[in-house]
């Protein structure tokens, strides 16, 4: 059980896949324009994750070594565009606001990351524990980012009115150089405080 | 005429895959640590892109638009991604291997760099045709190119300067990134 | 030769696993595309005719007009008999295409406009879809200026700083008007 925990713990906070490992850059600067984006971007992704490494675990022993990407590839692809066609469906509104990202998820390097060095390894619960994690880790991140970005950028949260009558909110955030600039100053944070503890531990 | 000219204005500038529209991240903060292997990776993007903007325009339009197969497009075009990436891996590792081994784990990677499917679905979102699509697939690219290159110019200059210790690496390279994106919104609203 | 021979057993086996696991998904694909296909359509229309009803709450039904025209941002027109028309417009803003339905009256004046997705820059050209911004157009005829100040009877104010999306919207609108001369004009 320890196990199965630090497993899951290991996605969502130590090698938390946005701000530890760095992977999957592109949405999370392109869909972090609102909160609710965020979210809508993350809960795909992580249903892709745990889908997808759960069936890449059933046949880690079927698929032959050589041609093993191009059959992660399919595999997850198949299932992005699952997820793509039910949330056309059922989720229009969010649908369209991701719009060219959600097929995009494919070549979100977070999940042929967990599917090559994870789930082509382990057991099938212990893979999708690993995918929820991650899963979760990066609809954190995107969560965070993008409170920032729109608190700052448009004066609100989830579309609720914080601020913005008294101090004009600054739009800039809310637009691209705004990912770039939020993402920095938040991982210049995140390996402040690191380096904080370090310091503390040697002491 | 006018329309390839704008197409090629928005895919340069206005629409910077990089700086404006978010796409292809990965490589542009893995791979700018030194301008020579961001040339190397512009131009390999540049091949791969070009070629995947003709190949899935024409299996598209003649083969999943014929039998009304749209739904298949993401696999599709992720499959012909990666046997493109894997030809000219095979080529850059015959004729050119120092630029193989500066390149290294990125080459492959190319086939998840969102760039190369994104400029494909564009394509089919915009409704090109086989000219603006190859036009807006090489010019897509070489603003993804021209972005990486002036951006690796700055990162080898920031890795000499005294970076305060927080800031070292990935943070101050995204906000490096951040002020040449600011740069460009003055591009934005550019049309003829 | 024995070696040759598991060689091409071997490259077959592969190349059947990966075929099989391609042509399995592609049926999924196709099972759950028939699912949501028609859900995805219905949404799509329910989505239309409810914006062009906002726009013009009196039709009880649209029909579509052909019409076409050089330089025109006009997308679609639909006719709603007594109750006037409405056009589907794409002029480009600042940032992209924005889309304005327009619903117009039988006397050619606007009724209303929804502007139903734009991606202006957000805190200056986005306010183009506040109802203070888009109530301007209400009663205007063919030909709206854009004003900086004191808008006249047929003049819209613009919104400070976004300028470029003022115009653009009015230029979707007056097309609009244009179209509806012509989708209306075999009825007077």
């Amino acid at each position: 059980m320890e196990k199965k925990k630090s497993v899951f713990m290991n996605g969502l906070l130590f090698e938390n896949p946005t701000f530890v490992q760095l992977l999957g850059m592109c949405p999370t600067l392109a869909t972090t324009t609102s909160v609710k984006n965020g979210i809508g971007m993350g809960l795909s992704a992580t249903a892709v994750l745990i889908l997808s490494n759960m069936l890449i675990s059933l046949l880690r022993k079927i698929i032959p070594d050589k041609v093993r990407i191009a059959a992660y590839i399919v595999i997850i692809a198949a299932f992005v565009t699952i997820v793509e066609m039910c949330l056309n469906a059922y989720l229009p509104d969010i649908a369209e606001q991701l719009g060219i990202f959600i097929p995009l998820i494919v070549v979100n390097c977070i999940i042929l990351a967990r599917a090559e060095s994870f789930a082509s390894k382990n057991g099938v619960f212990a893979s999708m524990l690993d995918g929820a994690g991650m899963g979760l880790g990066f609809t954190c991140a995107l969560t965070i980012i993008s409170t920032v970005r729109e608190l700052l950028g448009a004066g609100t949260i989830l579309g609720i009115k914080i601020y913005g009558d008294t101090i004009t909110p600054m739009a800039i955030f809310g637009m691209p150089p705004g990912g770039f600039i939020t993402l920095g100053l938040i991982i210049a944070v995140i390996n402040f405080i690191i380096s904080k503890r370090k310091a503390a531990k040697n002491k | 005429m006018m329309e390839v000219i704008s197409v090629i204005i928005a895919a340069l500038f206005t629409e910077n895959f990089v700086l404006v529209k978010f796409l292809g991240i990965c490589p542009f903060l893995g791979v700018s640590k030194k301008t020579e292997t961001a040339i190397g990776m512009g131009m390999a993007v540049t091949f791969v892109m070009a070629i995947a903007s003709m190949c899935t325009w024409a299996v598209n339009h003649f083969l999943l638009e014929r039998f009304s197969l749209e739904y298949l497009q993401t696999i599709v075009f992720i499959l012909i991604i990666a046997g493109l990436v894997q030809f000219v891996e095979m080529f850059v590792k015959k004729s050119m291997p120092s630029l193989y081994s500066a390149l290294g784990i990125y080459l492959p990677l190319i086939t998840t760099n969102c760039a190369v499917l994104g400029v494909a679905l564009l394509n089919v979102q915009n409704g090109y045709g086989f000219m603006l699509s190859l036009v807006y697939g090489t010019f897509a690219a070489l603003g993804f190119s021209m972005s990486i290159v002036l951006f690796s110019g700055i990162r080898e200059f920031i890795d000499e300067r005294d970076v305060p210790e927080a800031f070292r690496g990935f943070p101050i390279a995204l906000i490096t990134a951040g002020l040449m994106a600011i740069a460009f919104t003055g591009f934005s609203g550019l049309t003829i | 030769m024995i070696m040759q021979k598991k060689d091409i057993f071997d490259i077959a086996k592969i190349g059947l696993i990966l075929f099989a696991i391609t042509a399995i998904s592609a049926g999924i694909l196709a099972g759950v595309n028939s699912v949501t296909a028609p859900i995805i359509t219905a949404n799509a229309k329910a989505k239309r005719e409810a914006a062009m009803s906002k726009v013009l709450p009196d039709a009880v039904a649209f029909e579509k007009v052909e019409y076409s025209a050089l330089d025109t941002s006009v997308l679609e027109a639909y006719s709603a008999g007594d109750a006037g028309c409405v056009i589907l417009c794409e002029p480009r803003g600042y940032g992209g295409a924005v889309s304005i339905v327009v619903g117009i009256k039988p006397d050619l004046t606007v009724n209303s406009i929804d502007i139903t997705s734009q991606s202006e820059t957000p805190g200056l050209g986005a306010n183009c879809t506040t109802e203070e911004f888009m109530s301007q157009y209400a009663g205007k005829t063919k030909d709206i200026k854009v004003v900086k100040s004191n808008p006249g009877a047929n003049d819209v104010d613009a919104i400070s700083s976004a300028t470029v999306t003022t115009k653009a919207v009015t230029k979707g609108v007056n097309d609009a008007l244009l179209a509806a001369e012509q989708v209306m004009g075999g009825d007077k």
